[in-house]
């Protein structure tokens, strides 16, 4: 162990193959077997000339001024938003809509009203289901105060700072014209 | 079958989605999903509901959907009733916005005179629309109207009891009718120095 620790970076590899030379999987009592946690010789400790060996990578010359960059990025057209010229009216609700696609603000509407349409069919008449639909005793019976997650909390007002699609522009009414 | 789409998938992964999709279109009838998926998906679910009409003994539909207590059942019963008179085309696909996030291709697919069917709706409202402006029905919602209800049970009643509720929800206002499409199409162009005249009549030759 005394070898061990007094090991020397400077002519440290030829120690260690010396040592790789004899060390044998199976010998118990050798513990040299974990060198990697040591600082090991660089390849330009080993050769001795220079940072990495003499050899020189492709690096940028020079930076690369704020226009050429700017122009890189953002001048190609494909790059830009480009205009919609596949546009017409929503036929149910005169708003623009992409042409051959649904008006989304149109299937929402429709969508909600598929929703309660479902719900009251569902819902027999007469039979109570929702707490203002019971008096106060049983109403503390039938929902008592639940703790509600943080998760519940923020999915309560989620209209609140969920993104939606907003709403295509009115098609604007043409003044003079039939 | 010849896989004429691969969805970046292997082939169980592209089953699996296949079954998920298809027994979700059996359920609610209509389901919102990729582009690309809704027309691979479209093919399934016709095929497989011409398989159940056929109802031959080596149709095999229960490897086709999961859920088979729900989805089998309601193809047996509900979807193979349904689609008696219709030769084909049991599915529709609309094309709607690009999805929000990623900007995918999204479309509505939906079973043809199911309780949600988009189209019928669609139309309902557009007829509503135009009988509350006062105004005739024109070449392509006449076209949509018919299609709707050609092969649905009771359409003709189920359609005028839709326009009906579509006046009410949508169109109750005046102000909800004040900018909405007047004219219909444009009638046909009118060419500027062109002067049209009668074909001359053919002469008759060995007379």
């Amino acid at each position: 162990m005394a070898s061990v620790a007094s090991w020397s970076r400077s002519g440290g590899s030829s120690f260690l193959n010396a040592l790789g030379s004899i060390i044998r999987p199976g010998m118990p009592s050798f513990t040299l077997r974990l060198p990697t946690f040591l600082p090991g010789p660089s390849a330009s400790e080993v050769t001795g000339t220079g940072i990495d060996a003499g050899l020189v990578l492709a690096v940028p010359k020079k930076k690369v001024s704020h226009m050429k960059k700017r122009q890189k990025r953002y001048a190609p057209g494909d790059k830009q938003l480009k205009q919609l010229t596949n546009l017409n009216r929503c036929p149910s609700c005169g708003h623009y809509k992409r042409a051959h696609t649904l008006c989304m603000h149109c299937v929402g509407e429709i969508k909600a009203l598929w929703r309660t349409k479902e719900k009251n069919e569902t819902r027999t008449p007469g039979v109570a289901t929702k707490p203002e639909d019971f008096d106060d005793i049983d109403r503390q019976i039938m929902f008592p105060g639940k703790i509600k997650s943080a998760y519940e909390k923020k999915m309560e007002n989620i209209n609140e700072w969920l993104y939606k699609r907003p709403r295509t522009l009115p098609v604007e009414k043409k003044v003079g014209k039939k | 079958m010849v896989v004429l789409k691969k969805l970046g998938r292997t082939a169980s992964a592209r089953k699996s989605l296949m079954r998920n999709m298809v027994t979700s279109l059996i359920e609610h009838e209509s389901i919102t999903t990729t582009f690309a998926k809704a027309k691979v998906l479209q093919s399934y679910t016709d095929r497989l509901i011409t398989s159940a009409k056929h109802n031959t003994p080596t149709v095999n539909t229960l490897g086709k959907v999961y859920r088979p207590e729900m989805a089998v059942e309601k193809l047996y019963t509900e979807l193979v009733g349904r689609y008696v008179q219709r030769p084909g085309g049991y599915t529709r696909i609309h094309k709607v916005e690009p999805r929000l996030g990623d900007y995918a291709p999204q479309a509505i697919i939906e079973l043809v005179d199911g309780k949600r069917d988009m189209k019928f709706y669609m139309t309902a409202r557009v007829v509503a629309r135009l009988e509350r402006q006062g105004l005739p029905i024109d070449k392509t919602t006449q076209m949509n109207l018919e299609d709707v209800i050609r092969f649905r049970q009771n359409g003709k009643e189920e359609f005028r009891a839709t326009v009906e509720e579509m006046k009410k929800v949508f169109y109750k206002s005046e102000e909800s009718i004040s900018n909405l499409p007047t004219g219909s199409q444009p009638a046909s162009r009118v060419k500027k120095n062109v002067t049209f005249v009668d074909a001359p009549t053919p002469k008759v030759y060995g007379q």
